[in-house]
C-alpha cells in the first residue's frame, strides 16, 4: 500500500508521460487495492487531492467498489471535497474512475437521505464540468445529477443544467473498451434526456419537456428501450396537454420506436378519445386502465390531458364565436349544464392568458376579443432573440460543413469522381456536382 | 334518370339505357331502396330485360329473389321459364365451342384481325351471358392483336363499358386516357372520352375535374355504345351537381348555362337545369329544397350512390360561403331563412365551415349575428414567423446532436456478450 501511494506522489506531476505511466500502474494495481480496502482510509490522508486527482480518484474507485467504509459520513465529506478541488487536467484523465465516484457518490447520496442529496448537488455539478471537454457534452455524470435533483425536487438547479443546450456525448477515444464507465451509454443518454423531461414538466415547461423526449425517442435503435417505451408514453400524455392533438414523431426515428407508437396502449386510446373531444370516452378509459396508468406514474399526467381537453375545444371556440353564453359553452365543451364550472375555466384561462374574453355573469354572456399584445417592442425582441439563436446554430452547421470538406475521406471520394467524370466526360454530362452532396 | 324516377316510372328510366345498363340498374335499385313496391317492381323489369339476353345465372337468381319478396303471393309471381333457360344454357354451350374453334383456327392462320374478330365475338357472347370478368378476360387477349387505330378505341370504350358496369372506377381513367391517346379520332369519340373522365372523376370525388369533363360532352354523340353507362340526362345531372359542388357561380354559369353543347344536355333535364338556374340567381332556399326532394332518387342511381350525400353537403356549404361572400355582417335570422332551416342548425352549419376554414367569419351567438373577421395579417405574420424560427431551431439542434451520435456510431443497440 506503501509503495503505491509513493508511485502516486512521485508520478503526480504536470507531465504527461508521468501521468500515463501512473495511470497505467493504478490500472494494474486495482485488485490489489480492493483488497486492501481498508487502508485507503488512511492512504487517502496522505495524498493532496489537487496534486493527486489521477490517485485519489483511482484509491477511491477501489475503496466504492468494495463497499467499506470505516466512517461514511467522512467519506461523503471527503468526496465533497475531492470533487469541488480536483484537478480538472488530470480528472478528464482519469475520467473513468472519476464517473465511477460520481455514481457511487450520487447513490450514497440518495442512501442517505435529503440533507445529504442536497448537500452533493454543487460537488456533483463540479465533478461533471471536470469531465467535460466544453459545456455542450454530455457525461454520464449529467443523468446521475439530474437523478438526486429529482429525488429532492430541486428542479431549478437541474433546469440550469438542462439550459445549457447538449450538441456531442463524451466518447473516451482510448483503447479503452466500450464498457468503460466513462463512455456515455444508450441507457445514461437516455435516461438523461427522460430526467430533464421530468424535471421540465415539474417545472411546468412542456413544451421544453416535449422537445427533450423527442431526443430520447429519436436516437437511433435497433431495439426498444424501456426508457424509450416510458418516454412515449410522457410524449403522448404532453403532447395532447399542450398541443390537444398528437404530433407525429420526426421522419428520421428509428423504426423499432415507430412500430412501438402504433401498438395498442392506454395511451393510443386516449389519443383517440381526444380526436372527438369526448370526454366521458376518456374518463372511462382512465377507469379501465388506471392500474397501468398508475403502474407508469402516469396518473397525473393524464389528469392533466384530462383537463387541457376542455381548454382546447374552448380556445376553438374563440375563433368561431365573438359571443356565446355560457351554457352553450358547457355543452360544446362536453361539460353538461355545469356552467358554473364553465366559468371557473373560463376564469382560469383568462387570468391565465391563454384566451382574451369577458364573462358577462348578469346575461351569462361570454364575450371573446382578439389577443392584443404589445406587437411592436415585445414582438422586435423576441425576434431578435430568435435571430441570435439562428445565427449562432447556422454558424454551427458551417463548422460542420468545413469540417466534412477538408476531412481526408471526403476529398478522396469527390476527387476519384471527379477522374471518372474527366474520363467519362466524351460519353456526355456527367452530373458529379449532384453526387457532392 | 332521376327525374323519371321521381314519377316512379321505371319503364321510362330502364327504357333510357341499353339492356345491361337498365339490368345493371334496375338490380342496383332493387338492393338499395327500403321500399317494397318499388323493389318488386324493380326486379319483375328486370325479369323481362334478362330474358332478352342469355344471362340465365341472373335470371335465375332476380327470380328466386322476387319469390321471397312475393312469398304466399304466388298470383302476381312471373312464372319461371324452365324452358327457355335449358335452351338458352344449351345454345351457350354450343356458341362457345363454336367460336373458340374459329380462333384456332384464326391462330393457325395468323391473321391478327381475324384472331381479333374472334375473340371478340367471345367477348360479346360472355357480355350477353353477364359474365363481365370473362368477357373483360378475352378483350385483354384481343387487345394484343388491334392494329388499327379505331380498333383500339373500340377495345378501350369495351373495356371502360365492362369497367362500369362492375363499378370498378379505378381502371376507367387508365383506358380512357389510352383511347384519349389514339390517332384519327373524331368529334363522337372524342365526347365519349369526356364521358368516361367525368364518370371516373366523379366516382373517385374529383368534383371539378368531373365538371369540366361532363360539360364538354354533346349528348347526341354518345350513342349506343354508351347508352349502358349513361344517358344524356345522366350527364346533365351529373355535371351539374359536381359544378355546383365545386365551381363557383360564375363558372357555373359560364361553363355549363352558357355553354351551347351542354345546354342541349340540359334541356332533358328541366329539373336539373332550374336546380342550376336557382343556384346561379343566389335563390339558395328554392335550390337547396328541391335538391333536398332529389337526394333520396339519387341516392338510388348507380354511379351517383356513394357520391351523393358528400356533393349535397358540399352544394350546400357552397351555397352558405357565397350567400355570405358580400356581407359584413348578416343576421342568422335571415340566414337560416334563406337557407329553409332554424337558426340553431345554420348557426351548427357556420360554426363548423369556420371551423374548416371555409368561411371567415365569427358568430355573436348573443345576438344572432354572423360577422365577417377581417384577418391582422400583420399579427398572422409575425406569430407565423416566431413558429417557424422556433421549430428550426428545435428540430435543426436536434440534428445536429443526432449527426453527432451517428458520427459515434451511437444508439440503443443490444449488448452483445463478450465472454
Amino acid at each position: 500500500m506503501d509503495s503505491i501511494v509513493h508511485q502516486i506522489h512521485t508520478l503526480s506531476t504536470q507531465n504527461e508521460s508521468d501521468l500515463k505511466k501512473l495511470k497505467d500502474f493504478l490500472r494494474h494495481e486495482q485488485e490489489t487495492l480492493k483488497a486492501n480496502a481498508s487502508q485507503i482510509d488512511q492512504a487517502l490522508q496522505a495524498l493532496d487531492p489537487v496534486q493527486c486527482t489521477l490517485g485519489t480518484a483511482f484509491l477511491l474507485q477501489a475503496q466504492l467498489s468494495a463497499g467499506f467504509f470505516s466512517n461514511q459520513r467522512a467519506t461523503f465529506a471527503f468526496i465533497c471535497n475531492f470533487l469541488k478541488v480536483a484537478d480538472s487536467q488530470q480528472a478528464k484523465k482519469a475520467a473513468s474512475p472519476m464517473t465511477a465516484v460520481c455514481r457511487s457518490f450520487a447513490q450514497m447520496a440518495i442512501d442517505l437521505g435529503q440533507p445529504a442529496m442536497l448537500m452533493s448537488l454543487k460537488p456533483l455539478r463540479a465533478g461533471l464540468e471536470k469531465l467535460q471537454d466544453t459545456p455542450e457534452t454530455l457525461t454520464p455524470v449529467h443523468a446521475e445529477f439530474l437523478r438526486v435533483c429529482l429525488k429532492v425536487k430541486v428542479y431549478h438547479i437541474a433546469a440550469q443544467l438542462l439550459d445549457q443546450a447538449i450538441y456531442d456525448i463524451s466518447i473516451s477515444t482510448g483503447g479503452n473498451s466500450s464498457n468503460s464507465p466513462a463512455q456515455v451509454t444508450p441507457q445514461s443518454f437516455l435516461s438523461f434526456f427522460y430526467y430533464g423531461a421530468l424535471v421540465r414538466i415539474g417545472t411546468r415547461e412542456y413544451a421544453k419537456a416535449i422537445q427533450l423526449l423527442l431526443v430520447a425517442l429519436t436516437c437511433p435503435a435497433s431495439c426498444l428501450s424501456a426508457i424509450q417505451a416510458d418516454a412515449y408514453k410522457k410524449y403522448v400524455l404532453l403532447c395532447l396537454k399542450v398541443h390537444g392533438e398528437v404530433k407525429p414523431l420526426p421522419v428520421y426515428t428509428s423504426h423499432i420506436l415507430q412500430r412501438y407508437s402504433k401498438s395498442a396502449s392506454y395511451v393510443l386510446e386516449i389519443a383517440e378519445s381526444f380526436k372527438t373531444a369526448d370526454a366521458t370516452a376518456l374518463q372511462r378509459i382512465i377507469e379501465e386502465k388506471q392500474p397501468a396508468i398508475e403502474a407508469d406514474q402516469n396518473m397525473g399526467l393524464v389528469k392533466q390531458a384530462l383537463a387541457s381537453m376542455q381548454r382546447h375545444k374552448i380556445l376553438t371556440l374563440t375563433k368561431t364565436y365573438l359571443t356565446l353564453s355560457l351554457s352553450e359553452i358547457a355543452s360544446e365543451a362536453g361539460m353538461p349544464t355545469d356552467t358554473n364550472e364553465v366559468e371557473a375555466i373560463l376564469f382560469d384561462m383568462i387570468s391565465e392568458g391563454e384566451i382574451k374574453a369577458r364573462i358577462d355573469q348578469q346575461t351569462g354572456n361570454v364575450s371573446f376579443e382578439d389577443a392584443d399584445e404589445n406587437l411592436d417592442m415585445d414582438m422586435m425582441q423576441k425576434l431578435q432573440g430568435k435571430l441570435a439563436k439562428i445565427i449562432d446554430i447556422s454558424q454551427r452547421i458551417s463548422w460542420f460543413e468545413q469540417e466534412v470538406v477538408t476531412s481526408e475521406s471526403y476529398v478522396r471520394k469527390t476527387s476519384l469522381l471527379d477522374m471518372s467524370a474527366a474520363d467519362r466526360q466524351v460519353g456526355g454530362a456527367m452530373s458529379y456536382d449532384v453526387m457532392d452532396m | 334518370m332521376a327525374a323519371s324516377l321521381l314519377t316512379e316510372d321505371l319503364e321510362a328510366y330502364s327504357g333510357q339505357y341499353g339492356t345491361h345498363g337498365a339490368i345493371q340498374r334496375l338490380q342496383f335499385i332493387a338492393s338499395q331502396t327500403s321500399k317494397a313496391n318499388l323493389k318488386i317492381d324493380a326486379l319483375k323489369l328486370c325479369l323481362d330485360l334478362l330474358k332478352r339476353t342469355t344471362n340465365c345465372k341472373g335470371y335465375t337468381e332476380a327470380h328466386n329473389c322476387l319469390k321471397e319478396l312475393l312469398e304466399g303471393n304466388d298470383a302476381a309471381l312471373p312464372i319461371y321459364d324452365q324452358v327457355w333457360v335449358d335452351a338458352t344454357q344449351k345454345q351457350n354451350g354450343i356458341l362457345k365451342e363454336l367460336y373458340e374453334q374459329d380462333l384456332s383456327q384464326a391462330r393457325a392462320s395468323q391473321m391478327k384481325e381475324n384472331i381479333r374478330g374472334c375473340y371478340h365475338q367471345l367477348t360479346n357472347l360472355c357480355l350477353e351471358q353477364g359474365d363481365y370478368a370473362a368477357a373483360e378476360k378475352y378483350l385483354a387477349k384481343s387487345r394484343e392483336f388491334c392494329v388499327e387505330p379505331q380498333a383500339v378505341f373500340a377495345t378501350c370504350m369495351t373495356i371502360i363499358r365492362l369497367r362500369a358496369l362492375q363499378r370498378q372506377y379505378s381502371d376507367i381513367q387508365n383506358f380512357t386516357s389510352k383511347a384519349h391517346h389514339t390517332p384519327f379520332k373524331d368529334d363522337s369519340s372524342q365526347s365519349k372520352i369526356f364521358a368516361a373522365y367525368g364518370l371516373y372523376n366523379m366516382a373517385t370525388g374529383k368534383y371539378r375535374d368531373a365538371a369540366t369533363s361532363f360539360s364538354q360532352v354533346k349528348p347526341q354523340d354518345l350513342g349506343t355504345a354508351f347508352s349502358d353507362l349513361l344517358s344524356p340526362q345522366d350527364v346533365a345531372l351529373y355535371g351539374v351537381l359536381c359544378a355546383l359542388g365545386s365551381l363557383d357561380r360564375a363558372e357555373v354559369q359560364q361553363k355549363l348555362l352558357d355553354s351551347q353543347t351542354f345546354r342541349e344536355c340540359l334541356d332533358m333535364a328541366p329539373q336539373i337545369r332550374d336546380l342550376a338556374v336557382d343556384f346561379c340567381n343566389c335563390r339558395y332556399a328554392a335550390c337547396l329544397s328541391s335538391l333536398g326532394k332529389l337526394q333520396e332518387p339519387l341516392s338510388l342511381d348507380v354511379h351517383l350512390h356513394g357520391q351523393v350525400a358528400n356533393l349535397c353537403e358540399q352544394i350546400r356549404n357552397k351555397g352558405i360561403v357565397q350567400y355570405f361572400a358580400p356581407f359584413m355582417s348578416v343576421s342568422l335570422h335571415r340566414m337560416a331563412e334563406a337557407f329553409n332551416t332554424d337558426v340553431e342548425s345554420i348557426q351548427r352549419e357556420v360554426a363548423k365551415l369556420i371551423g374548416q376554414r371555409q368561411l371567415d367569419a365569427k358568430i355573436d351567438s348573443h345576438r344572432k349575428i354572423l360577422h365577417a373577421s377581417h384577418a391582422d395579417h400583420r399579427r398572422a405574420t409575425y406569430q407565423n414567423a416566431l413558429r417557424v424560427s422556433g421549430d428550426f431551431l428545435d428540430s435543426t439542434h436536434a440534428l445536429i446532436l443526432r449527426m453527432n451520435l451517428l458520427k459515434h456510431d451511437f444508439g440503443v443497440h443490444l449488448v452483445r456478450q463478450k465472454k
